[in-house]
């Protein structure tokens, strides 16, 4: 493919959800609601399929020049040895992998969000701001410099505020979306740094048969990532600069895909309607950290230790978040705890270098996320609004397409038989080998399958199964057809996709690998992370996936068939803790508010009161000039003609005999 | 003979004219004498003007003067004019009663 | 004629001061109607024949009956004194004498005119060209010569005329201005003394109705 053509196929992706989130912000309440489900619709279908194009190039280019830079403009240049930045694309398989994933699901959600918000007023301005994220997400995917990628990066952000904070009106989805942004700053502050960090201490690294550009000393001063990637080397192996870098990236990675210890803004995220969680908080934002981290792969090949942080903080985190999920009683708290669980598994992945499979992980994580969500969605919708899974009950004879979706979805997040089994266990089987202390945290892998098929299940089982235990649940019914195909499709993805993908089936390379493996074995990268054996794999697969039934089995045998009783089970002293601890979000928010919300707030009071009235005495010193000079001339104002006639009369008076001695009087 | 050496007196009678009729501006409170003190003013300047004629061999001085004296007729009709309104409203006519112009 | 000329300047300048410091306003108007008869007297002096009939008819004759008429109809009374320390008065005071001063010694000096005029007025001409008393060709049995006063080359085809053709030829436009003012203040005169209603009241309150009135016709 060549560059002209991919900047025009890059650019068609930016610029259509674009027009479309302009479209539906300024005409969209003055043509009404049918253009803006058009229109914003329509916006991302045609992304949709600019994006299939850019597939079938890639599937179809030679190998080894699968990825294309093309400079859209150049928006920057202050000159060599300074900063140039050119708006730039990077098209290749794993930007046209998340791509597919953004447009794709995106475009089934925004179908989804017809339906789902026809009683809301503010329809024009969600389809703006969905368009936009959906606008952002592929600025930062296909960014190829870091300038932009950071611009993508804090759009998202911006675009998750304003959704997140949709219903304006209320109290708590504004202070979520106020948390959820003020999380994301600090990553973004982060990644920033990275930036700088980078941009100075780039110098030229010659593996040979790479052309060397130097500037100024030795210094590159480039924020191009294919440049970055390539003269990483310089940088050093398991220096401290690299460390650093790699560090903070990190933090920025775990500041959008809320992990710990940035990751309390993900539940209270589900203030905002159901698609945006799906979208933004299931299927695409929160994998943008993932997305960086094996982007910048070069970098965490050459940082061991930083990798393996990523990879612990990955795993300790889908523990974590799986532990919570246990007892939440809101049904989007449960999946926005399954999905940060899901994403540690992601993160620790590629933490242990097994980019591919973490992207694989990515791909059916989104299908049967957002799954579970819209269809999460299509049961509040049913029973008015309630969100509370102990008010429900009983829906799945009442709604059984959404039920039998929902089922697919729970599957394939346990693992067994759909997606998660394989993606999940390919990522395992990494950490057989990789990662720090190897097989430690494969054994931890194998126990947050244990605790997913646990939530999963219990969630189905409470919401769906039983008898209908409020007004609500008796009278649900199945949702309209614009709000159950996506649905319908999602789940029919989730069952298909991992068999189709995982062709061979076998436990060696298959198709995903096959895709995205030239990416991540580009000259300049570090070595991949190392594949079990046939035979470890198959035996790893196995203990994975009866994890997985393992609890599933104890979650139907409670919360199904009721005839397990887990209150007793941990009646003991010491285990009777644990129920709490997870209900309560192992207290990070009440830690978080005393260590750091409490002091801010104590030194902002104080700074104003000492402040605030410096500041006014210097401005009300200002006016107070003003004013007193103003009084002072306006005492001149007496309205008695004599008064002015006085005036005047003293001025010619000076003004006579300063003339007449200027002409030589005295002669 | 009519001579250089009398211009200067000229000069300063319209100028001494002239100073009374501010004085008079300044110094009286009944609105009537100032504006006979404005016309003292106004005839000041036209014996400076014709003074200047007469002395510097040019007929301009004259136009000039009696371009003054018109428009000194036309204020002083409409000045009286107010004056008389002033009047027929039951103001004092005193100038420092009239000071609506204030701050 | 230098000595008549002293003695009308001397009479003028004494009646001027009966006009500021008369107590009563009807002695102001006289002392200004007898300042405006001298001034013309002066003006006669000077040569400009046409000016000294126009300064009787419009101002002695006109203006000045007019000021006679206003003061009989409003009957003001009589003002106190101002104080000795009145600023305003001072203020005054400086006026006179600094301006005055200044005014005579700059004239004394030549400062108000062209300072290369050493010899008679005849050849001090500012941009016009005219010889001495003799080249004008003037002479005392000219006939345009009034009381046989010295005759400027200016007013050899007589004083109106002269002054009727700078003002029909060169100040044309300023002379139709000035006609169209004149008109501007007959009306303005005519509107502001207008009666609005039968009978014009002395009532103190009626301030504002005044300002209402002259407010409501126009918009």
């Amino acid at each position: 493919m060549s560059t002209s053509t991919a900047a025009l196929l890059a650019g068609l992706v930016l610029l259509f959800p674009l027009a479309g989130s302009a479209l539906c912000g300024l005409l969209g309440p003055v043509l009404g609601r049918r253009f803006v489900n058009l229109a914003g619709t329509l916006s991302i279908a045609g992304a949709f399929a600019v994006t299939l194009v850019i597939f079938v190039e890639v599937l179809g280019a030679a190998a080894g020049h699968q990825s294309v830079t093309a400079t859209l403009w150049n928006w920057l240049n202050l000159g060599s040895g300074n900063l140039n930045v050119s708006v730039s694309v990077t098209v290749d398989q794993l930007s046209v992998l998340m791509l597919l994933v953004i447009t794709g699901v995106g475009l089934l959600i925004h179908v989804y969000s017809v339906g789902y918000m026809e009683h809301d007023d503010g329809v024009a301005r969600f389809f703006s701001y969905m368009n936009f994220f959906i606008f952002s997400m592929a600025l930062l995917v296909l960014a190829a410099n870091l300038v932009i990628l950071i611009i993508g990066w804090a759009a998202v952000a911006l675009s998750s505020y304003l959704l997140i904070g949709f219903w304006y009106e209320r109290r708590s989805a504004v202070l979520a979306a106020r948390k959820a942004m003020i999380t994301q700053v600090i990553g973004d502050v982060a990644l920033v740094i990275a930036a700088f960090l980078l941009f100075v201490n780039l110098t030229p690294a010659c593996p040979p048969g790479v052309h060397c550009a130097v500037i100024r000393s030795g210094h590159l001063y480039t924020l191009s990532l294919p440049q970055i990637f390539a003269h990483a080397g310089s940088l050093g192996t398991g220096t401290p600069l690299i460390t650093l870098i790699c560090i903070l990236l990190a933090i920025a990675a775990f500041a959008k895909s809320a992990q710990f210890p940035l990751h309390t803004w993900l539940p209270d995220a589900m203030e905002g309607p159901t698609p945006v969680s799906a979208l933004i908080h299931a299927a695409t934002m929160v994998t943008a950290g993932v997305y960086l981290i094996a982007r910048f792969h070069a970098l965490f090949d050459l940082a061991p230790i930083a990798a393996g942080m990523v990879a612990c903080v990955g795993m300790g985190t889908a523990v974590m978040a799986g532990f919570i999920a246990l007892t939440q009683q809101d049904i989007k708290r449960v999946i926005a705890y399954s999905t940060m669980s899901q994403i540690g598994l992601m993160i620790f992945a590629v933490g242990i270098g097994a980019y591919a499979a973490g992207m694989y992980q990515f791909l059916l994580h989104a299908f049967f996320k957002a799954l579970l969500f819209l269809a999460a969605g299509n049961v509040i919708h049913a029973v008015h609004d309630e969100q509370d899974i102990r008010e429900m009950g009983g829906i799945d004879a009442r709604m059984r397409v959404t039920a039998w979706s929902f089922l697919v979805g729970s599957l394939a997040l346990a693992g067994f038989l759909f997606a998660g089994m394989f993606s999940k266990e390919d990522l395992l089987g990494f950490g057989l080998l990789n990662g720090p202390g190897a097989p430690a945290l494969y054994i931890v892998g194998i126990a947050v399958n244990v605790l997913t098929g646990l939530y999963a299940f219990r969630l189905y089982g409470t919401t769906f199964r039983g008898e209908p235990r409020s007004e609500a649940a008796r009278n649900a019914h199945e949702a309209r057809a614009v709000m159950l195909w996506p649905v319908v499709i999602l789940a029919g993805l989730s069952a298909v996709a991992g068999w189709a993908l995982q062709w061979p089936v076998s436990f060696g390379p298959h198709l995903i690998n096959a895709f995205l493996n030239p990416v991540f074995t580009a000259p300049g990268s570090g070595p991949l992370a190392k594949a079990p054996g046939t035979w470890p794999g198959v035996i790893g697969f196995l203990i994975g996936v009866t994890c997985s039934l393992i609890g599933i089995g104890v979650a139907i045998r409670i919360w199904w068939r009721r005839d397990l009783d887990p209150s007793r089970l941990l009646a003991r002293p010491g285990l009777r803790l644990l129920p709490r601890l997870s209900f309560n979000k192992l207290y990070f928010d009440e830690i978080y508010d005393a260590l750091l919300v409490r002091p801010t707030r104590a030194v902002a009071r104080a700074l104003r009161r000492v402040g605030e009235p410096v500041m006014d005495s210097w401005i009300k010193g200002v006016s107070g000039v003003a004013t007193d000079f103003s009084s002072a001339f306006r005492s001149a104002q007496t309205g008695l003609i004599r008064d002015y006639a006085s005036y005047m009369v003293l001025f010619v008076i000076i003004f006579t005999v300063a003339v007449m001695v200027a002409a030589g009087l005295t002669r | 003979m009519l001579s250089q050496a009398m211009f200067p007196w000229i000069l300063l009678t319209a100028a001494f004219l002239f100073t009374l009729g501010a004085l008079g501006v300044l110094i009286r409170r009944n609105p009537l004498v100032v504006f006979m003190s404005i016309e003292l003013m106004l005839n000041a300047v036209n014996l400076a003007l014709v003074g200047y004629s007469s002395f510097l061999n040019s007929e301009e001085g004259q136009v000039f003067a009696f371009m003054v004296i018109v428009v000194a007729a036309a204020e002083v009709v409409v000045g009286l004019g107010l004056l008389t309104r002033v009047f027929s409203i039951g103001r004092e006519l005193d100038v420092d009663d009239l000071d609506e112009m204030k701050r | 004629m230098n000595a008549l000329l002293a003695a009308l300047l001397i009479l003028v300048a004494i009646s001027a001061l009966g006009v500021v410091f008369s107590r009563q306003t009807i002695y102001s108007a006289l002392s200004l109607v007898l300042t405006v008869g001298l001034l013309a007297v002066i003006f006669l002096v000077l040569n400009a024949q046409f000016l000294f009939v126009v300064q009787l008819i419009v101002y002695a004759g006109a203006v000045m009956v007019l000021f006679v008429f206003i003061i009989a109809l409003l009957d003001p009374a009589s003002e106190e004194r101002p104080r000795l320390t009145d600023p305003r008065l001072i203020l005054g005071v400086l006026a006179v004498a600094g301006i005055c001063t200044a005014v005579f010694i700059a004239a004394r000096n030549g400062v108000t005119y062209d300072t290369s005029c050493t010899t008679q007025a005849a050849t001090c001409m500012h941009g016009y060209t005219v010889g001495s008393l003799a080249s004008t060709g003037v002479s005392g049995a000219d006939p345009y010569n009034t009381f046989g006063f010295p005759q400027n080359a200016v007013n050899r085809a007589g004083n109106v005329q002269t002054v009727a053709n700078q003002l029909f030829h060169t100040y044309v436009l300023p002379f139709e201005i000035t006609s169209l003012l004149l008109l501007v203040a007959a009306i303005g005169a005519v509107y502001l003394t207008r009666r609005t209603h039968t009978g014009v009241r002395r009532d103190p309150r009626a301030a504002e109705r005044w300002a209402d009135e002259l407010t409501e016709g126009i918009d």
